[in-house]
């Protein structure tokens, strides 16, 4: 699995989990006002993320984003990255 | 008109800030920005009216910490009791009476022979670096200066002073963004939760015995305005403490940099004394030492053609508006006789900072005494900025003597 879908993943298990939907409606061209949620759920999601995948996130990296495709695409290189300083390490 | 991409504040450098905030004023002057999750307003005639505008409140962050804390299963206590006597404190009704003691306990300060104490504290820095043959006028002149004044208000003890000055600088980045990520807030939580218990500890021993110094009279006008318990009140001295350490620090460090940096600027004041209040409005206007304020409107308010709801946060860039060609002629020069309007280095309206008239005066009593230093030159690799935005001191300004 690439980690962009390990993202997408990770991304509809959260929103499913906080909304309390099913996670096959979580479509990924959606972002968090779709779902009602707010710049308080982006925080704590990028919360988690952090500490999941072991990088840093500027909230406001979050908040460029339209849509949790794009999200995806923006975090995958530094989770690679980090991935790859783990490795060497 | 196409929509900026970048994030106004993550790049918001000392050398890129002048282009921004000109793009800003010139094509979007009043600009929601989905990065921040504010509007962002640059232009001095919209700055200004928000300022004093009857219906703005500063940006509640306390109930946005509250919201994270609750979704996110954090534990934020000592942060959110900070930020909510930064609230109580700007908003009514406790913002009355709030301030009108603050204001009181530090006119305190002039009865504590602050001039001549403050005054032998520079000479004693800059003998220090003299003798060395050099001097770093962030971290060694800047900083023990506003350290020491706010320290002597208090009446905290000399050795506490480094230890509470570092919690202040860590504290103070909760100014830094509207919307801060969790591992930012969990510092910022332990930053305040030390500084708190400090002030409670503090304000517990001037009861039991008081003196003559801020913190005791604090704790008597309190009583009789406010009638508030003792944490409330440590909330009130934090932020107190950390408002007026971390940007007076700023102020005069930045202000010994537009100094060293301007011969022609420095001749002058050497010629004629009388010139640096002048000298030293415009050096904090071309600084503005904090460079944005966030506040909300109670109402919906039409603003160059934008609508911006009630509630919405809102960021006035300051440090854009101090530099509005429109408002100030040649704005990025100091100019001593300028006849413009009133800087908002201090803000305006009904949350103007307390402590300008504290700050203009350790402003102009550090720059006084490096007049007196003809000797004293900027060494090549100086200066060094931090990485912050908003609130963002020198780290370093390292100067020579001869």
């Amino acid at each position: 699995m690439t980690t962009e879908e390990t993202l997408a993943e990770w991304v509809r298990d959260h929103v499913a989990k906080v909304r309390d939907v099913v996670r096959e409606s979580i479509t990924l061209d959606q972002w968090f006002s779709s779902y009602g949620l707010d710049s308080v759920d982006a925080v704590v999601m990028a919360g988690e993320l952090e500490e999941d995948f072991g990088i840093e996130i500027d909230p406001a990296r979050f908040l460029a984003c339209d849509s949790f495709g794009q999200l995806i695409t923006t975090l995958a290189p530094d989770i690679d990255k980090a991935g790859e300083r783990r490795v060497r390490s | 008109m196409p929509a900026l991409s970048y994030d106004p504040l993550s790049e918001l450098g000392p050398a890129s800030r002048g282009r921004i905030y000109a793009e800003l004023r010139e094509r979007m002057p009043v600009y929601k920005s989905s990065v921040l999750a504010a509007w962002v307003l640059t232009r001095y005639a919209d700055v200004s009216t928000i300022l004093r505008h009857p219906d703005a409140l500063a940006f509640e962050l306390a109930s946005f910490l509250r919201a994270l804390s609750q979704r996110g299963n954090l534990d934020l206590t000592s942060l959110i009791e900070f930020c909510s006597s930064i609230s109580l404190l700007t908003r009514p009704p406790r913002h009355e009476p709030v301030r009108r003691m603050l204001t009181q306990a530090l006119g305190r300060i002039w009865r504590m022979n602050l001039p001549e104490r403050l005054e032998l504290h520079a000479d004693q820095l800059l003998a220090s670096g003299e003798r060395q043959g050099v001097i770093d006028l962030a971290a060694g002149y800047g900083c023990p200066l506003a350290l020491f004044v706010i320290g002597t208000f208090f009446g905290v003890p000399e050795d506490d002073l480094r230890e509470l000055g570092a919690l202040a600088r860590d504290l103070i980045t909760v100014f830094e963004r509207v919307v801060p990520s969790v591992s930012t807030v969990i510092k910022l939580d332990k930053a305040a939760a030390a500084l708190i218990e400090y002030f409670v500890r503090l304000i517990a021993s001037r009861r039991q015995n008081s003196g003559d110094d801020g913190t005791s009279l604090i704790v008597r006008l309190a009583d009789e305005y406010l009638g508030c318990s003792d944490q409330e009140l440590a909330g009130y001295c934090t932020f107190f403490f950390v408002a007026a350490e971390e940007t007076t620090a700023s102020a005069i460090s930045g202000a010994a940099l537009i100094l060293l940096q301007r011969q022609s600027l420095r001749a002058r004041l050497s010629h004629d004394p009388s010139q640096l209040p002048n000298a030293v409005g415009e050096m904090l206007r071309l600084l503005t030492p904090v460079q944005w304020v966030a506040r909300q409107l109670r109402i919906d308010v039409s603003l160059e053609g934008q609508l911006i709801r009630a509630g919405e946060p809102i960021v006035l860039m300051l440090g854009a508006a101090n530099r509005d060609p429109a408002a100030f002629s040649n704005p990025d020069e100091p100019v001593l006789d300028r006849n413009g309007p009133e800087s908002l280095v201090f803000a305006a309206g009904p949350y103007r900072c307390i402590g300008a008239q504290l700050a203009t005066f350790e402003v102009e009593l550090a720059i006084r005494k490096l007049l007196e230093k003809p000797h004293i030159r900027l060494s090549s690799d100086s200066p060094v900025w931090t990485d912050r935005r908003n609130i963002a001191p020198l780290l370093q300004l390292q100067a020579c003597f001869g």
